[in-house]
């Protein structure tokens, strides 16, 4: 579709968000609560919390759950029933709008939409993925954390987003991007005011503190390198890096349950762990948490681009920020960067 | 930045440490991403002690790296720890997981450090309000056992009581068993079992946790309603009595569950029931590891 342009007034914005709930969409917004901000239902528009930068964890269980159910069987004595999970999940999300995320988080969607169709097709991922609409808002202030501007993408894109919101001069620009997002906004358009691509301020010069390619360069060449092993003494394999990751996927398969009835499920898994390649012999070709913080870069920065044509990381910071270690990404990247 | 004063012995013991050989790896503190941040730095050469640093924004409990294999491997080592921090070091010891002889202490005075989730929004006074609970109760602004100790340069926490640390564990314990269940499933309901809490922990050291173990599966792989209960109640039973209250699972929770509400109430128990504290003293045996004529036993009907 070609983008649509509108422009609408923080009372209407406001009125909007309302609406929507009103008309029984769900609305998942960064929202203050357990002392922190994560994004969460919001019952109205105050809930929002529009000025944090990033909430702790992305909204990535929108569209990967931390754990899925894929099939449940119960057996009677003589008959086994199978109940296909997708069943469950149809539907997931035509109602449910994320507001208010930062096109880091809106980024993602897409990337990851590419592993959960390749060889094969994901029906989980992409029954989520088709019907959540997301309305981000265009950051004003990165923090030095931030590097979406490095990652291909900017403070100001709208890639990912249905519809993307710019704020000047005390209004929003909306810029709409897909059916999607005009479906969303329709019924109370009214609120809305179409204007000219022209009218929309113009995304700044934001300015890159490396290049990733050259991250890949480096990559690309040094499998063996004594930085992974020195500089990742500190890596305790938490996990939180990849949990917290908007692109992060890697899930574990694992059934539950017993001889009358259970369930297979995924769960969020996570190549930080040192169950992570394991092999039943003992042997682990990712044997120390250097080896598997490398892997994550090499996820992130090579591999994933290799085969994809995109990089792994929207460049969000989270890792970072979220390190208990203080295992600064960025910093990451722009050294190899440097090395190449 | 320039060094503190504090900076400057802390580096000279490190030197003189691995110049003489004594120790061929010391972890101690360097400055961070940000003003607001330490982290764990790992210095093998005596030049490079210079990147050593404290202040109240090290927050790290660094004794969790004697856990790890690639940290062992370096045989003598020092290490930089807070009270708190240190005590981890002598359950590691009670625990004979490392040896007296392998380690030098290079303890700090610490007044407290700085609530990272405060730091990060700028704040760098340490006050009351700042600091974590454990800094309020503690009873080891001076290590109990160390090889150096660098006195602190910060002025002594000032405490007017106003604020109650740990306070949620009075409240949890005037709620009825319904009360307390129904808020530890909603605690619970926000775990997406990452593990940062064993993780970031120096005494879950176990080589493979019992939620690796799938034959049987003890714990359910989920991350919902029974799988996260079951993970953190084994956990904080596998804690009790050895919990040394650094903090550290709570701190890197990236969902906030209040984990040491768990950790301090289990501590507070095993006080009560046994007079036991853990970590205080290297030749005391662990608590759960002994069994004594006086402890209680009127749960035996």
């Amino acid at each position: 579709m070609e983008e649509k342009y509108f422009e609408i007034s923080a009372e209407n914005l406001k009125k909007f968000v309302d609406s929507i709930i009103a008309d029984n969409f769900e609305v998942i917004a960064p929202t203050d609560k357990d002392g922190g901000t994560f994004y969460g239902k919001i019952s109205r528009f105050e809930e929002a919390n529009l000025d944090i930068l990033l909430p702790k964890m992305s909204y990535k269980e929108y569209l990967l759950p931390k754990t899925e159910t894929l099939l449940e069987y119960s057996f009677s004595g003589v008959d086994t029933e199978i109940k296909d999970g997708l069943e469950a999940v149809a539907g997931a999300n035509e109602k449910r709008v994320i507001f208010g995320g930062r096109p880091c988080d809106a980024g993602a969607g897409p990337i990851m939409e590419k592993v959960f169709n390749w060889d094969y097709k994901d029906e989980f991922f992409n029954e989520r993925f088709k019907n959540l609409t997301i309305v981000s808002i265009a950051c004003e202030k990165p923090d030095n954390y931030c590097f979406c501007t490095e990652m291909q993408l900017s403070p100001e894109s709208s890639y990912g987003s249905d519809i993307l919101l710019k704020k000047a001069e005390g209004k929003y620009f909306a810029v709409v991007t897909s059916e999607k997002g005009l479906n969303l906004i329709e019924p109370y358009i009214n609120l809305f005011k179409e204007t000219a691509k022209a009218q929309v301020p113009a995304d700044k010069d934001w300015k890159k503190l490396f290049e990733i390619e050259r991250t890949k360069s480096f990559l690309d060449k040094n499998f063996e390198h004594n930085y992974f092993q020195d500089r990742f003494l500190s890596c305790i394999g938490c996990g939180v890096c990849t949990y917290t990751c908007p692109t992060c996927h890697c899930f574990d398969i694992q059934d539950e349950g017993n001889l009358k009835e259970g369930r297979r499920i995924r769960n969020w898994d996570s190549c930080q762990f040192g169950v992570f390649t394991l092999h039943t012999s003992g042997h682990n070709p990712r044997v120390t948490q250097g080896d598997r913080y490398r892997q994550r870069l090499m996820h992130k920065f090579k591999i994933y681009s290799e085969k994809f044509d995109k990089y792994l990381c929207v460049g969000c910071g989270r890792c970072s920020r979220n390190c208990p270690e203080d295992i600064d990404i960025k910093e990451v990247a722009k050294d190899l960067a440097d090395m190449a | 930045m320039a060094n503190t004063k504090t900076d400057e012995k802390l580096q000279k013991i490190a030197k003189d440490l691995l110049e003489s050989g004594e120790v061929s790896l010391v972890i101690g503190y360097a400055k961070g991403s940000n003003l607001q941040r330490m982290r764990p730095v790992f210095i093998t050469k005596a030049e490079d002690a210079g990147k050593l640093s404290f202040n109240p924004h090290a927050v790290q409990d660094l004794a969790v790296f004697l856990k790890k294999p690639e940290v062992k491997k370096f045989g003598k080592i020092g290490i930089v720890v807070k009270g708190c921090d240190e005590k981890a070091v002598n359950a590691l010891i009670q625990e004979y997981q490392i040896s007296r002889d392998n380690i030098k202490i290079i303890g700090m005075e610490c007044n407290g450090v700085i609530r990272q989730s405060l730091a990060d929004k700028g704040e760098t006074n340490l006050s009351e309000s700042a600091v974590y609970d454990k800094c309020l109760i503690c009873e080891e602004h001076i290590p109990v056992l160390y090889d150096f100790l660098i006195e602190s340069e910060e002025p002594k926490l000032v405490l007017s009581g106003n604020v109650k640390p740990y306070s949620g564990i009075e409240k949890l314990e005037s709620m009825s068993a319904e009360e307390k269940n129904a808020f530890w499933a909603k605690e619970f309901d926000k775990c997406i079992k990452c593990y940062a809490c064993r993780q970031a922990c120096p005494l879950c050291y176990c080589s493979r946790c019992i939620v690796e173990k799938n034959m049987p599966q003890w714990i359910d792989t989920n991350s919902e309603e029974t799988g996260n209960a079951q993970w953190n109640l084994i956990r904080a039973y596998h804690l009790s009595g050895r919990c040394i209250g650094c903090g550290e699972c709570e701190r890197a929770c990236p969902v906030n569950i209040p984990l040491m509400l768990i950790n301090e109430k289990m501590a507070k128990d095993v006080y009560n029931m046994f007079g036991y504290k853990s970590g205080l003293d290297i030749n005391a045996k662990p608590v759960f590891g002994v069994f004594s004529e006086s402890d209680f036993n009127d749960f035996i009907k």
